[in-house]
């Protein structure tokens, strides 16, 4: 007879939580200061300038010290159409496999219609576009963002135009088709269809989510009828993910956990942190130890300064303050899309800073052996932002297995593969990954 | 059992009444099953088929005599059997719960474009890790066979999604997955075999000799002969099949044959589908008027339909429909050759099958479902569509393309080709409903995503398909 486990720990649609939580009143009781205002440049007042590309609503919520923002129904209602709320999934045969008396717990945002956890952050964003009265959407970053903002559009009946790296096209060219049967126009940056994407063209051909930024900002400040969003960086990215991590929260609490690890990528740490680094700013826990894993080719949380720098190529952005490899930097092609940026966010690089979460740098190769591991285990092949949560994973599982110690790891599993397998393309069938 | 298994759905409905409270019925979006409600008997219809008036025609021919060198005695003795439920072992329903239960889904916005009174669910079966409904039998196989001491499984695949169920199924339960991929898809779709050797299968292209095919121990000699005659050969299904049968015949190690649909025991493994969709009915209080599915093998739409189909021969539902959506490329209901004693596959290695035939020398256009592309059915289901107990229907790859296009836009999913043969079968309906005004409640299978297929989506955006 064997003993009923629970697998999949499942929140009831009802009890979805009710606002976003804002990472601003958080870190500051965390680091006991504010976070370092973003400033202008010399020249120009690139503050003032934001009014002219992002929506009224989002701005206020970008720049708001308020603890949280109450989830419109509506929004709600639609987060539910695209998967919400996902599962809290135990890994019962990987840490049979690898033989730790750790218990290893991921939040599944990969099971949602884009494929990512990206459609948390797309959906409230076209939403309140769309409410201020917009009728273009102008998305910019990464391809799963892309995606994630091509449904988004959809739902909300907005135009919609995507810039991203030009490279994207070829290596993630699925996601492209996606966008497009979304009716979205896809621009490869640098692009020759704005003025900025023309002069970065002779810097960069392959184009980073800094030159999408600079080329989704000139779009829309052309034009008075569109707004841009963005997938990553800036806190509103920040809010509106931290729906997955109150949901983890309150999964934890159903089955009677609380994280000592928490774990994720670059791309999607804050996401199911935020909750619990609000416990910890709060007192309500401490000694839970936090791990955000990143690649050793866009070093900029070990490697990078951290100073005032755009956050986008050109340079049409407020200086803000965070870790950074410079923003004319060019960055290697690596698999993981979505990292393919100069610097962090100024919230978690402020975090990094103080200690408070340590990050954790790797090649590709370690990244290809842990996720076949977790894949042949867990079953889903996951993406490969997500890999390097995975490797972190491991990493600590098997640490705990050499001191002897139980501990409760969480970690995000922000997406999968089933859109883009260039890279596992080399790895599985070329068997040379052009960046090891 | 059946008792057992009411108790449970009362408990389950009581559970739904003490939230109701919180959770208006009209707005429900998407009706989740917990972990402890998963079906734990597979239905296996044999046991009510007589009641249309014919029983499951039996297999015949020379071929019958591999069947038990190929397949183990567990999974043989429930191809056979007539007992009304087949009990899912525990350690199985582990495995189950990696994945299952899978979501019922309204599709409120499709609903609302197509301005339809009917009200629309989806049982959501890509969210496996393989992306169909194809592990819940793979699982299954790989757990019997290793249960009666095997050790690996050969199989074919065409567009590759069997290969993968089968090749996660095997990562997962530590069994060696032997795949021959038939050769112009091996080259033409990388991103299927990346996921088959991600998860640890041995896959090659069929048919082909070293050093094309690199493990010596997987070459065959049906491989040598097509290739001696035709050295360009791109391979098919049919010769596939009988490459993964000799495979399995010869025996490098303990290993047996698995096929992904037609037979009755991969059809009973997917009746979880169905049950599980059941049961979430209930717990909104709903019973569907038309339930929906693609076929290809009649695997997806008879696991689906199949418990439902049980209220019909029993009387309790008398006015309820099922429509089975083909290719009109692949119209083997439609456009029979004939209905009788056919092969499964083109080397004629198999036992003879009652079934509506193409013929098993058919080959059909390239159209992107891949997996509709076979020239026959599933006996259970030819029993059912030839009793008319079941509907069939023929789509063109335009149509359903439009679907697909109309279902991403709307709800935001991606579907499969094959799935959207029963999408644009269920929008008909809705269409038509929207005429007459019924409010029915159609139910739809949906079976696969297509975000490793999107080349069909790429072609249909910029007019280029190649069969309309």
């Amino acid at each position: 007879m064997v003993q009923t486990r629970v697998h999949k720990i499942i929140l009831p649609t009802s009890d979805l939580p009710k606002a976003w939580l804002n990472p601003t009143p958080i870190l500051a009781k965390l680091l006991k200061k504010e976070l370092p205002k973003p400033k202008n440049p010399e020249k120009f007042d690139r503050i003032a300038e934001m009014e002219n590309y992002w929506s009224p609503s989002l701005l206020a919520i970008e720049r708001s010290d308020s603890a949280e923002f109450p989830i419109p129904n509506d929004v709600m209602n639609l987060l539910i159409w695209a998967g919400r709320p996902t599962p809290l999934q135990r890994a019962y045969n990987l840490e049979k496999a690898l033989n730790t008396p750790a218990k290893i717990f991921y939040k599944r945002e990969d099971i949602q219609y884009g494929t990512t956890g990206k459609t948390n952050i797309a959906i409230p964003q076209a939403y309140f576009v769309a409410k201020d009265g917009f009728k273009r959407l102008v998305a910019a970053g990464g391809a799963q963002w892309g995606t994630a903002a091509s449904i988004a559009a959809r739902y909300q009946d907005l135009n919609l135009d995507v810039y991203i790296p030009k490279e994207y096209l070829e290596s993630k060219e699925p996601h492209r088709v996606v966008m497009e049967v979304n009716a979205a126009k896809v621009h490869g940056s640098p692009s020759q269809d704005t003025e900025v994407g023309k002069q970065m063209a002779k810097e960069d051909p392959y184009g980073s989510i800094a030159t999408a930024f600079s080329e989704g900002v000139e779009d829309a400040s052309k034009d008075d009828g569109a707004a841009v969003i963005f997938g990553n960086f800036f806190n509103t990215p920040i809010v509106f993910q931290s729906i997955a991590g109150l949901e983890a929260a309150a999964q934890c609490k159903i089955a009677g956990i609380y994280p000592d690890v928490v774990i994720g990528s670059i791309e999607g740490f804050l996401g199911v942190a935020l909750p619990f680094l609000a416990d910890l700013a709060e007192g309500r826990k401490t000694g839970t130890r936090f791990i955000v894993a990143g690649s050793k080719y866009v070093p900029s949380l070990t490697e990078g300064k951290i100073d005032y720098d755009y956050p986008d190529y050109a340079g049409l952005m407020p200086l803000y303050r965070f870790h950074t490899l410079g923003s004319r930097r060019t960055i290697p092609l690596i698999h993981a899309g979505e990292m393919r940026h100069h610097g962090v966010s100024p919230i978690l690089s402020a975090l990094v800073e103080a200690g408070i979460v340590t990050p954790k740098m790797y090649g590709q190769t370690e990244l290809y052996e842990a996720s076949t591991l977790f894949c042949r285990n867990q079953g889903v092949i996951p993406s490969h932002e997500a890999q390097y949560a995975i490797k972190a994973v491991v990493d600590e599982a098997i640490q705990a297995k050499s001191e002897g110690k139980e501990r409760v790891i969480l970690f995000n599993l922000s997406g999968h593969t089933m859109l883009e397998h260039k890279g596992y393309l080399e790895w599985i069938i070329q068997k040379k990954l052009q960046l090891p | 059992m059946e008792s057992k298994e009411e108790k449970k759905i009362e408990k389950a409905k009581q559970i739904f009444e003490a939230a109701k409270e919180k959770f208006e019925p009209k707005s429900v979006i998407r009706v989740d099953l917990p972990e402890d409600e998963l079906p734990t008997s597979w239905y296996n219809i044999n046991a009510d088929l007589h009641k249309c008036g014919m029983r499951t025609p039996f297999p015949t021919g020379p071929g019958l005599a591999i069947l038990p060198k190929i397949f183990p005695p567990s999974l043989l003795s429930q191809e056979l059997s007539h007992d009304r439920w087949i009990k899912i072992p525990d350690e199985l329903l582990e495995y189950y719960k990696i994945w299952r239960p899978t979501p019922l889904h309204r599709a409120k916005r499709l609903e609302e474009f197509l301005r339809t009174p009917c009200r629309i669910y989806y049982k959501q079966e890509y969210v496996s890790p393989p992306g169909s409904h194809k592990p819940n039998t793979a699982i299954a196989q790989a757990y019997f066979n290793k249960k009666d001491g095997f050790e690996g499984l050969a199989t074919e695949t065409g567009a590759g999604q069997w290969g993968s169920a089968l090749s996660f199924a095997g990562a997962l339960l530590g069994l060696k997955v032997d795949v021959f991929m038939v050769r112009v898809s091996y080259y033409q779709k990388p991103g299927r075999r990346v996921l088959m050797e991600s998860w640890g299968a041995r896959c090659v292209p069929s048919p082909s000799v070293p050093p094309e095919r690199v493990y010596p121990d997987m070459v065959t000699e049906f491989a040598k002969k097509v290739l001696e005659k035709d050295p360009d050969s791109p391979g098919s299904l049919g010769i596939a099949i009988s490459e993964a049968i000799e495979h399995a015949l010869k025996k490098p190690y303990p290993i047996n044959y698995s096929l992904g649909s037609v037979l009755n025991h991969v059809l009973l493994h997917q009746t979880i589908v169905g049950l599980e969709a059941k049961k979430q009915f209930e717990l909104i209080d709903e019973y569907p008027d038309v339930l929906f599915g693609c076929t290809g093998g009649g695997s997806n739409y008879s696991g689906f339909t199949f418990p439902f189909t049980r209220d019909k021969l029993d009387g309790k539902k008398p006015e309820l429909r099922f429509v089975a959506a083909e290719a009109e490329a692949c119209p083997r209901f439609t456009k029979p050759k004939y209905i009788g004693y056919d092969y499964g596959d083109t080397a004629e290695m198999t036992p003879m099958i009652w079934m509506y035939t193409l013929g098993h020398d058919f080959v059909p256009p390239r159209i992107h479902a891949g997996g509709l592309r076979y020239h026959g059915n599933a006996p259970q289901l030819c029993t059912l569509v030839y009793k008319k107990v079941h509907e069939v229907v023929a789509i063109g790859q335009t149509e359903i393309f439009q679907a697909g296009q109309i279902l991403s836009q709307t709800e935001g999913i991606l579907s499969a080709p094959e799935t959207l043969h029963a999408w644009a079968a269920l929008i008909r309906e809705a269409r038509r409903c929207k005429e007459t005004g019924e409010k029915k409640v159609l139910a739809i299978n949906d079976s696969g995503h297509g975000w490793l297929d999107v080349r069909g989506y790429d072609e249909f955006l910029k007019k280029k398909l190649e069969v309309a």
